[in-house]
């Protein structure tokens, strides 16, 4: 009997975050939302870029954009600080960690794609919004 | 699961706390990074969501390299009453923290209850394997259903025409290509076959709510458990998302009959020298 009690105790606590009426995620007890978005195929996406010399546009990777190696870290990085009105701080901080002497400028800005196009080849976004631009310290 | 014997749990100890030292030990330098991180990007959750900052560093990093002698000593069985609640304690802390910076990490939760679950009952005066090992069991099987439950929920019964999952993996490709990071060479091939991304969506599905088969007996588990792993294989194929404790094996170490792996690995061992002997 003591041990059903345990292993209902057990599944309920786990299971307990998809219980409530508006699930929420949390650690280490999860509602587990991973791929259950319905995104659609237009999506935005608010990144840091860098720009050469020649204005050519230069992508950056986690590191440099949130100093982690983790993308969604640096993917809630850069949508919290549009979010709360930092952005200008944020393309600074990345600026200074920039260390690559083509790259001259950062900017802070949100891209929009038809996801499956770009897949296929159509990189151009649809429509680009800035929201900070700066120049890389040197 | 009457009869397992506690070989078997103490194999899983090793495997599933040796998973746990292993994490630590291969993302220290981004764990302990993390007390570089500015305030304003501190978002504390679970046990840590009282907290109104950050952690001092200096407090951060011995938390984090203060665990790892301690989870060594607990997969080696050693003072499991003492080591085993003050590692799980530790991992819970530093998972939960790694999380706390706006961004879940999934991939962290079920070690880190399986860490919970073996550290809770090596702390009991008595206990049977086999009701550890179940426990383990459910807690895998749970999580899994209610990551089924998530996408009905979310989606409702669109999911299953995969055109749900094929944005989410163009979604979660572009995202990472444009933030600097590997994508899938895949992803281009597969979103565009709508029939088998719908069959891979019903398969998806299918693995995470029939997850309670693998409760039934050991051959149903076996074969529950390749299908997770294949699962998450192809979420890494297709969306280059890992799930290193799934991938591994050592999430569903608790189902499978190890204990026969290691008599095996110990004949196999004993059998040259016994014919060395022999001649």
């Amino acid at each position: 009997m003591a041990r059903h009690l345990v292993s209902i105790a057990v599944v309920g606590i786990v299971a307990w975050p998809t219980l409530h009426v508006r699930p929420r995620d949390d650690f280490p007890l999860s509602t587990y939302p991973m791929f259950t978005a319905s995104r659609g195929r237009v999506a935005s996406f608010d990144v840091v870029v860098g720009r050469d010399g020649n204005d050519r546009l230069v992508r950056l990777d986690p590191r440099l954009i949130a100093d982690s190696a983790e993308v969604m870290v640096a993917a809630e990085t850069v949508t919290g600080a549009i979010v709360e009105g930092r952005a200008s701080r944020l393309c600074e901080d990345v600026a200074m960690r920039v260390r690559r002497p083509r790259i001259v400028r950062v900017e802070v800005r949100t891209e929009q794609y038809d996801t499956i196009a770009w897949l296929r080849g159509h990189r151009r976004p649809s429509h680009v919004r800035a929201w900070a631009d700066c120049r890389v310290p040197r | 699961m009457t009869d397992v014997p506690g070989e078997r749990l103490r194999l899983v100890r090793v495997l599933t706390v040796g998973f746990a030292v292993g994490f630590l030990v291969v993302r220290l330098p981004h764990l302990l990074n993390l007390a570089t991180y500015g305030a304003d990007r501190f978002e504390p959750v679970g046990v840590l969501a009282p907290l109104g900052q950050p952690l001092d560093p200096a407090l951060w990093r011995a938390v984090v390299l203060g665990a790892l002698p301690v989870g060594v000593a607990f997969a080696a069985g050693r003072a499991t009453r003492l080591t085993g609640p003050a590692f799980a304690a530790a991992l819970l802390v530093i998972a939960t923290y790694r999380s706390s910076w706006g961004h879940l990490s999934h991939a962290d939760n079920l070690f880190t209850l399986h860490v919970g679950v073996l550290a809770v009952a090596s702390a009991l005066p008595r206990r049977r394997p086999a009701d550890v090992l179940r426990l383990l069991s459910l807690v895998t099987v749970t999580t899994y259903v209610v990551s089924g439950i998530a996408k009905l929920r979310e989606t409702g019964i669109a999911w299953v025409t995969g055109n749900v999952l094929r944005d989410q993996i163009a979604y979660d490709n572009v995202r990472k290509a444009v933030l600097g990071a590997p994508s899938s060479p895949l992803a281009r091939h597969v979103v565009g076959h709508g029939q088998l991304l719908a069959v891979a969506a019903l398969v998806a599905l299918l693995v995470e709510l029939g997850a309670p088969v693998a409760l039934r007996s050991a051959r149903w588990a076996g074969h529950w458990a390749l299908a997770a792993w294949l699962f998450h294989l192809g979420v890494l194929a297709v969306m280059a998302i890992t799930f290193p404790y799934q991938l591994s094996g050592v999430a569903y170490a608790s189902m499978l009959p190890l204990e026969r792996l290691s008599r095996r690995a110990a004949r196999w061992r004993r059998a040259p020298r016994s014919s060395a002997a022999s001649s």
